[in-house]
């Protein structure tokens, strides 16, 4: 196993170019994964989170004005530099991805079994045959009843949770060795949801997958991830291991997101309170840190002088002027709304 | 007076079950358009078979027979012209003439404004503005003329009305398929097929194409009466077809001097296209309205 890791993104930069502006999508972001490493990528809408994963496939329209900048290393080859021949063998070969809506991302007009076989007869030069056994395989695997009668099936006639199944199956078709979701399971119910999860789980481990798991519930990050990045207005504000993100959450902001996780055991009288303000133009250039004029903790040089992304342990990152300060403070006196709780 | 509001009253709630059989007829009228087509068809495909008599019989005897005139050769339901030949043996008979150039004419016009608006609906930008000024241009022409132009220069041939006939059509095909490949595109599927690895070819075939293709026939439906019109407009105006192959338009054209003499030579013809287009008309606007629902 070598040392390098799976994927390496370093200061990637999305922006998209209309007639009148320049919209900073993602701005300058970082982090690290390793082989069969799950990371969450947590952010309010707009944060930039599903920018940021579909620049590591370049899933762009040929002519959106995007300026990519930056690296994105899928071992150790640079995706953004990749010719688009080279890069297609890499899309649903090497990184699978699963969409936000299964009502739509699968084509209403084509079977269900045809779609995941197309990824398959691709990829692998496999017979049709070959390719529909396989089909029927992974059908019974992700948990769709009686695959085989199912197969020609359109997708009308399947419902959110099973479609959803099928986008799995044709995410992991070719096992690949990155698996992007973004926001899986939004559009499901919550029984579903916690289904779904658990069978990427499942798929995960057993494939030895990478995934990157985008969205916007630290539950969900709990359940499936090993590390979560936080981001707010197209930057990173902090990475942090699962394990130790609720006490050693060093960022304002995702200290103001945690505060927002409703919990058990909480005193029945207890409100959550809310980040005042709202997120900033993506228009305009923030020469300081994006998050503060809604930070607590807002000091003058935040406005003025962009903050580094500090090393604070293993696999945990602040982009903040006070993280040493704040990390001290936090392991002599805990986190300051657990007194609250 | 108690009695006339009792009367109303049954009369509204319930309805007699001679209203209900005239309400379900009225709803299956349309289903006379595909049988109405289909005989045209079966028209084409074996004339032998239902025509009365030889079109190219002369009988000298039985000139300008009014229609459903008995003679010792049969009936002749349509009468006959000039040189007495039956008129509805000749309808029959033009009735393969008049489908073929109109559906292959329409088929090479949709063949060529599907890949226009495929590819510039997909691609946009500089393509699509190429195409659509291409596609602008072409309807700006007045193809009408030209075609008569062409068609009296080079002399009239089926052949060159079946090139000249799509340049009326094919514009409509691509800017209907230029749309609807706007919309498909921005569909999560054509992203998510380009995530596991699509080709841009096999995203535009296999699941582009597919979906714009209830819209491309009801299209074709409509188009093909609309091209059976122009040709008939050309065929009367004697540079379309010309004898002995006939096509309805030919036959109006024929019977048009003799109109005060012998109505039925251009009346019939005429009408017979009429009920065609219409039906055509008909069915598309019902396919339509389907494929909305459905879609």
């Amino acid at each position: 196993m070598s040392t390098t890791p799976l994927l390496q993104i370093r200061d990637l930069s999305v922006a998209f170019r209309t007639p009148r502006s320049v919209v900073n999508a993602v701005d300058g972001l970082t982090y690290e994964l390793d082989r069969g490493e799950a990371i969450g990528i947590v952010g309010e809408s707009g944060s930039g989170k599903t920018v940021a994963a579909l620049a590591i496939l370049r899933l762009f329209g040929l002519f959106d004005h995007v300026e990519l900048s930056g690296e994105v290393l899928f071992e150790g080859r640079n995706l953004l530099a990749l010719p688009a021949a080279q890069l297609r063998r890499i899309r649903g070969r090497e990184i699978g991805m699963v969409f936000q809506d299964p009502q739509t991302s699968l084509n209403p007009v084509m079977s269900v079994g045809d779609q995941v076989a197309e990824s398959i007869v691709y990829h692998t030069n496999a017979t049709e045959k070959a390719a529909r056994s396989r089909v029927i395989e992974l059908f019974e695997r992700v948990g769709i009843p009686d695959p085989v009668r199912r197969y020609d099936d359109r997708p009308h006639s399947f419902s959110g949770g099973m479609r959803q199944r099928v986008m799995v199956a044709i995410a992991v078709a070719c096992q690949p060795k990155l698996l992007i979701a973004d926001e899986p399971t939004t559009a499901l119910d919550v029984t579903v949801q916690a289904q779904i999860l658990k069978l990427l789980d499942e798929l995960r481990r057993e494939m030895g997958m990478a995934l990157v798991m985008i969205t916007h519930d630290f539950g969900v990050v709990a359940s499936t991830c090993d590390k979560v990045l936080v981001m707010y207005a197209g930057r990173a504000m902090e990475t942090c291991s699962v394990a130790h993100l609720f006490e050693r959450a060093n960022h304002p902001y995702t200290e103001g997101l945690l505060r927002l996780v409703p919990r058990f055991g909480q005193q029945e009288h207890h409100r959550l309170t809310p980040i005042e303000g709202q997120p900033p133009e993506l228009t305009v250039a923030h020469p300081g840190c994006v998050f503060a004029e809604r930070c607590p903790h807002v000091e003058e040089r935040c406005f003025t002088v962009r903050p580094d992304r500090v090393e604070l342990g293993p696999q945990h990152h602040s982009t903040c002027h006070l993280a040493a300060e704040r990390a001290q403070r936090i392991t002599v006196a805990g986190r300051p709304w657990e007194a609250v709780g | 007076m108690s009695i006339v509001i009792r009367d109303l009253h049954t009369a509204t709630v319930a309805p007699s079950s001679a209203h209900r059989a005239v309400a379900a007829v009225r709803k299956q009228l349309w289903l006379v358009c595909p049988l109405f087509l289909m005989v045209i068809v079966l028209w084409a495909v074996a004339p032998g078979w239902f025509a009365p008599l030889d079109p190219e019989r002369i009988d000298p005897r039985n000139r300008l027979v009014s229609p459903l005139t008995a003679t010792e050769a049969g009936r002749h339901w349509a009468g006959t012209d000039q040189l007495g030949i039956d008129l509805f043996s000749a309808m029959v008979h033009g009735a393969r003439l008049t489908l073929l150039v109109a559906v292959a004419a329409t088929l090479i016009g949709a063949c060529i404004g599907v890949i226009v608006g495929l590819l510039s609906g997909y691609f946009s930008g500089w393509v699509d503005r190429l195409l659509m000024r291409l596609t602008e241009a072409q309807t700006a022409m007045p193809m009408f003329l030209v075609a008569i132009l062409l068609l009296s220069m080079l002399g009239p041939s089926v052949l060159i009305l079946i090139i000249v006939l799509p340049t009326l059509v094919w514009p409509i095909f691509g800017r209907v398929v230029r749309a609807e490949t706007l919309k498909v595109r921005e569909s999560s599927y054509i992203e998510a097929a380009v995530a596991t690895g699509c080709t841009t070819r096999a995203v535009i075939t296999r699941h582009v194409l597919p979906n714009v293709m209830p819209r491309i026939l009801v299209l074709m439906v409509i188009e093909t009466g609309h091209v059976m019109l122009a040709e008939a407009g050309l065929s009367f105006l004697g540079v379309g077809v010309q004898p002995p192959d006939t096509t309805w338009g030919l036959l109006i054209a024929d019977g048009r001097p003799l109109l005060t003499v012998a109505w039925w030579l251009t009346i019939l013809p005429g009408v017979l296209l009429g009920l065609t287009v219409l039906c055509l008309n008909i069915l598309s606007r019902r396919f339509e309205t389907r494929a909305g629902a459905a879609g």
